[in-house]
């Protein structure tokens, strides 16, 4: 019975705390979506900037808690560890290609107009790199999406 | 003895002539490299950083309990003699000592100090900004004034000429009498500018010097700058570079920490019945030294929470003020801007056409025409006029250009990140 207690506190814990990821990602994947739509719609006004920049902190704010807490982090490899990491890096990130883009997009007149948050983007997904454990990181490193 | 005294002489002459007035060429790079580095603002500044950092290792510590050997005796005493209340009032007493900890107040100020040093950190960089701006205008003109100091001692050279040519034909009576003198006239007023120029451009020079901590008696030479391609700029729109200002503004992030910081002012208030907390909220925290925070619950505690949230509102007011300066700013730098694209063609042609004037005034005068004296004056004060109206409107370019870099930090302003973190390294 005992046993059967402590199965079933485990397994709401880890259904629990997979749950806390999931919504994590879902955030900042709902954000992704909406940056990308806002990729062409230039010249980018105050609207399109908000976009981005909600985007891009997102994204540096959701690498920025999970490395600073390292339940969360610990939490988020277990997570991981189940998933792709194509899938996991196409729901959070955009593209290379994208990112090239929208920094071309953000530049008039010699200007770069955009929040800095955009150029910090690899610094980002840094930070995200150094939460993961030797197994993901090489994977991260090697999957295309994550580029 | 004689030779040993000469050369003693000698050294000392030596030594002084080495002392005084030394030269050293600068480009702008190394203007924004000292001026990050030397300035003494700059470095003030970046020393109150320091102090506002280790305000928060202050605060920490203080949560720590503290010897306070006579608050202790005088609890003891309360304890073993027996006080008013008797032991656990001197108990409570010594708390806020042995266990500061447990006065939640103490833990918001923490929170109060860890933001003021972001604060601080906006304000560093915005100061730091502010003089690489100042330091770089004032190169800009030491450039412009240069130019125009050489331009008017050519164009009293060529005067000179004429003055001599007319000279020669008033002599043979060739020429009114009038006509050298008013030139004479036009030269010792150029003379005039050129004095004037030296001594600015020496003005400026100085204290160039001073913003990039040279010490007193250091003879600037500025290098020549890369002049942009003129003919190739284009009007600027305002909004494209409205959300970047707003946005990278140092001073519109101050506000808004202040605004975080308000927050956990009002915490600190409504938790006050466990206490208040005498912890410093560190070199910035003035705003909120103010308010009145009282020690245990009384029926202030409603009003002392309503200042405190007024106080945030006004935060706000003023965080929008500068937001709406920001702005302000940023259009009245595009319209300039543009008005100067629009008037470079003008003035080009200006040129050019004075010049022209004037050149064909000198060939009638070489030629043995006679020639109004007047004419000769107002044409060659034409040339200067439209030369210096197109050296400024240049030079006003590169000053425009480098205003809206400052303001949505571009360029050189980019380097913001490096200065900050170069402080913060040097504060850990």
């Amino acid at each position: 019975m005992k046993q059967l207690i402590f199965l079933i506190c485990l397994v709401a814990n880890t259904a629990f705390a997979q749950s806390e990821i999931v919504s994590m990602i879902s955030d900042v994947s709902k954000l992704r979506v909406e940056a990308e739509a806002t990729l062409v719609a230039t010249p980018y006004r105050a609207k399109e900037h908000q976009m981005l920049k909600n985007y891009f902190v997102s994204v540096r704010n959701f690498a920025t808690e999970i490395k600073n807490n390292s339940r969360t982090s610990r939490r988020f490899n277990s997570y991981l560890t189940g998933q792709e990491m194509s899938k996991f890096c196409s729901e959070i990130l955009v593209s290379l290609n994208d990112w090239e883009q929208i920094k071309m997009n953000c530049t008039r007149n010699r200007f770069f107009l955009c929040t800095e948050d955009v150029n910090e983007f690899p610094d980002s997904k840094k930070v995200l790199s150094e939460i993961l454990s030797a197994d993901l990181l090489q994977n991260f490193k090697n999957t295309p999406e994550c580029q | 003895m004689r030779k040993l005294l000469i050369s003693a002489l000698i050294l000392i002459s030596g030594q002084s002539w080495g002392q005084v007035d030394q030269e050293i060429k600068i480009d702008l790079k190394q203007v924004v490299d000292k001026v990050s580095t030397e300035n003494y603002t700059v470095y003030q500044n970046s020393l109150r950083v320091y102090q506002a950092k280790e305000s928060i290792t202050v605060a920490r510590m203080n949560l720590l309990p503290r010897l306070n050997l006579w608050k202790l005796a005088s609890a003891a005493l309360e304890i073993f003699a027996g006080g008013p209340v008797g032991a656990p009032a001197g108990a409570f007493s010594i708390i806020e000592d042995v266990a500061p900890f447990l006065v939640p107040a103490n833990w918001f100020r923490v929170s109060q100090t860890k933001i003021f040093y972001q604060a601080d950190l906006e304000g560093y960089k915005a100061l730091w900004a502010n003089e690489v701006l100042t330091s770089k205008a004032l190169y800009h003109h030491i450039l412009l004034d240069s130019s125009l100091k050489n331009h008017i001692s050519r164009s009293r050279k060529d005067l000179e000429e004429i003055y001599q040519i007319v000279r020669v034909r008033e002599t043979f009576g060739g020429a009114p009498q009038q006509v050298s003198q008013d030139i004479k006239i036009r030269l010792l007023a150029l003379d005039e500018d050129l004095r004037a120029l030296e001594v600015l451009i020496s003005e400026e020079e100085s204290l160039l010097a001073f913003l990039m901590g040279y010490p007193t008696g250091t003879r600037l030479k500025v290098s020549p700058i890369d002049m942009p391609d003129y003919d190739s700029l284009e009007h600027l729109n305002y909004d494209d570079f409205d959300f970047r200002a707003v946005d990278v503004s140092p001073e519109i992030k101050q506000f808004q920490y202040f605004i975080d910081a308000a927050d956990y002012a009002r915490k600190e208030i409504t938790y006050s019945f466990l206490g208040a907390s005498s912890l410093s909220r560190g070199l910035n925290g003035g705003i909120f030294d103010n308010l009145p925070v009282q020690s245990g619950l009384g029926f202030g505690t409603g009003a002392s929470i309503r200042i405190v949230r007024t106080q945030k509102d006004i935060l706000k007011v003023q965080k929008k003020a500068v937001e709406e300066t920001v702005k302000r700013n940023l259009k009245q730098l595009v319209n300039n801007y543009n008005l100067d694209v629009d008037n470079y063609i003008n003035l080009k042609n200006r040129v050019f056409l004075a010049k022209n004037s004037l050149k064909q005034i000198n060939q009638r005068i070489q030629f043995g025409e006679n020639v109004d004296s007047l004419q000769l004056i107002e044409s060659s004060r034409n040339v200067i006029e439209a030369e210096t109206a197109l050296f400024s409107v240049m030079f006003r370019f590169l000053n425009s250009e480098d205003k809206l870099s400052r303001l949505i930090f571009h360029g050189d302003y980019a380097k913001a990140k490096d200065a900050l973190k170069r402080i913060q390294e040097e504060v850990k």
